[in-house]
């Protein structure tokens, strides 16, 4: 598959490196230079420097001919913006937006954008990982 | 009437939307800026994401007629148009938007009018600029059709000929003769004068044709 990640933070390069380890073809955009130190080491991979919000640099990175987009920039906004693109105007198979207020999910069900959530998984995530551990501790009765 | 961004754009729109007599609420998310508003118009601001329908649910979006989304980023302007449109039905949202190009997404995402400052500005370089003699006043109808303004000049062929006689590209159509301060509706038996400045409607894609014909070659 072929697949543009934009943004390059923590999470695009995480997710450019496994993409690109499993074999995909993946473009990775950022306006800024400093980010794509992230994955200096991945020969494959293309950048391109430029603003996600701009139909031209989306373009420039192949979004008429992605498999699949990924918006993962830091800001709520740019990504529902980057995803729509995408979808109306690159009509991209397949587009994830990622958004860290958990409030914005009824935004994003009415626009039908796809969406993660890294708030939500990592709160659900830690409430699992405490609650087993609660079940597992011997409760010991007071006075003991 | 609800003003999403408080830099300077959204307060001065705000001054002259009260200044006319409309019902405002001022809506901004950063505390510094909120406390610079406060000063004369702590009565209409609202602490809050505009972007969001919490925000805008706050700043009372639901009795709303217009929301103008003026934040100096266009993503969040575009959210807030849609935020606006879908979840509070306000009929006119208006978004501006710093880079031209994102007036087209604002259109193929029905959000609204985008109103790119941008655009306005080179247009009017443009025109101040333009020496030619066609100028291109308002694009219409998703612009696949233009307003044209043309310069009757002294070389120009169809100076003394009546609008029956001037054979229009297909689609196009004089609407309006401008001379001596004043504009005339032209019938077919209207002539054409050196100085004239016509106006006229036609499809964008035939201002090379336009130019042949009133001008007999391109100027």
């Amino acid at each position: 598959m072929f697949i543009i990640v934009v943004g390059c933070g923590r999470l695009g390069s995480s997710l450019a490196r496994s993409l690109s380890g499993a074999g995909h073809r993946v473009t990775v955009v950022d306006w800024n230079p400093a980010r794509f130190e992230r994955i200096a080491d991945l020969s494959d991979v293309e950048q391109i420097l430029g603003t996600g919000i701009d139909v031209d640099v989306l373009r420039g990175a192949g979004a008429e001919e992605c498999d699949a987009l990924v918006a993962v920039t830091d800001h709520d906004n740019s990504n529902i913006m980057i995803a729509q693109t995408a979808e109306q105007i690159f009509k991209v198979r397949h587009v994830v937006a990622r958004v860290n207020d958990p409030r914005t999910g009824p935004l994003l069900q009415t626009f039908g954008i796809q969406s993660v959530c890294p708030t939500q998984l990592a709160a659900d995530a830690l409430f699992e990982m405490l609650q087993s551990g609660a079940g597992e501790a011997p409760s010991q009765p007071a006075g003991h | 009437m609800i003003v999403v961004g408080g830099g300077k754009v959204g307060y001065y729109l705000t001054k002259t939307l009260l200044a006319e007599g409309h019902e405002v609420a001022i809506v901004e998310r950063d505390e510094k800026v909120c406390r610079k508003l406060e000063l004369d118009l702590g009565e209409i601001l609202v602490h809050a994401d505009g972007s969001t329908p919490a925000g805008l649910e706050l700043a009372g979006a639901s009795r709303a007629q217009v929301v103008t989304a003026v934040t100096g980023q266009d993503e969040t302007n575009l959210v807030t148009c849609q935020v606006a449109r879908t979840f509070f039905n306000v009929q006119r949202t208006i978004g501006r938007v710093n880079n031209p190009k994102n007036e087209a997404l604002f259109r193929v995402l029905d959000a609204g009018t985008a109103v790119s400052s941008t655009q306005i500005i080179t247009d009017l370089i443009q025109r101040e600029v333009d020496t030619r003699h066609i100028q291109k006043l308002l694009p219409l109808a998703a612009e696949k059709v233009n307003l044209f303004e043309l310069d009757m000049v002294e070389s120009s062929p169809m100076i003394g000929k009546s609008v029956a006689d001037v054979s229009l590209p297909a689609g196009a159509l004089l609407v309006a003769v401008l001379r001596a301060g004043g504009v005339i509706v032209p019938d077919g038996r209207t002539q054409l004068l050196k100085g004239d400045r016509v106006i006229a409607v036609a499809q964008s894609d035939r201002e090379k044709e336009l130019a042949r014909l009133l001008f007999g070659a391109e100027v």
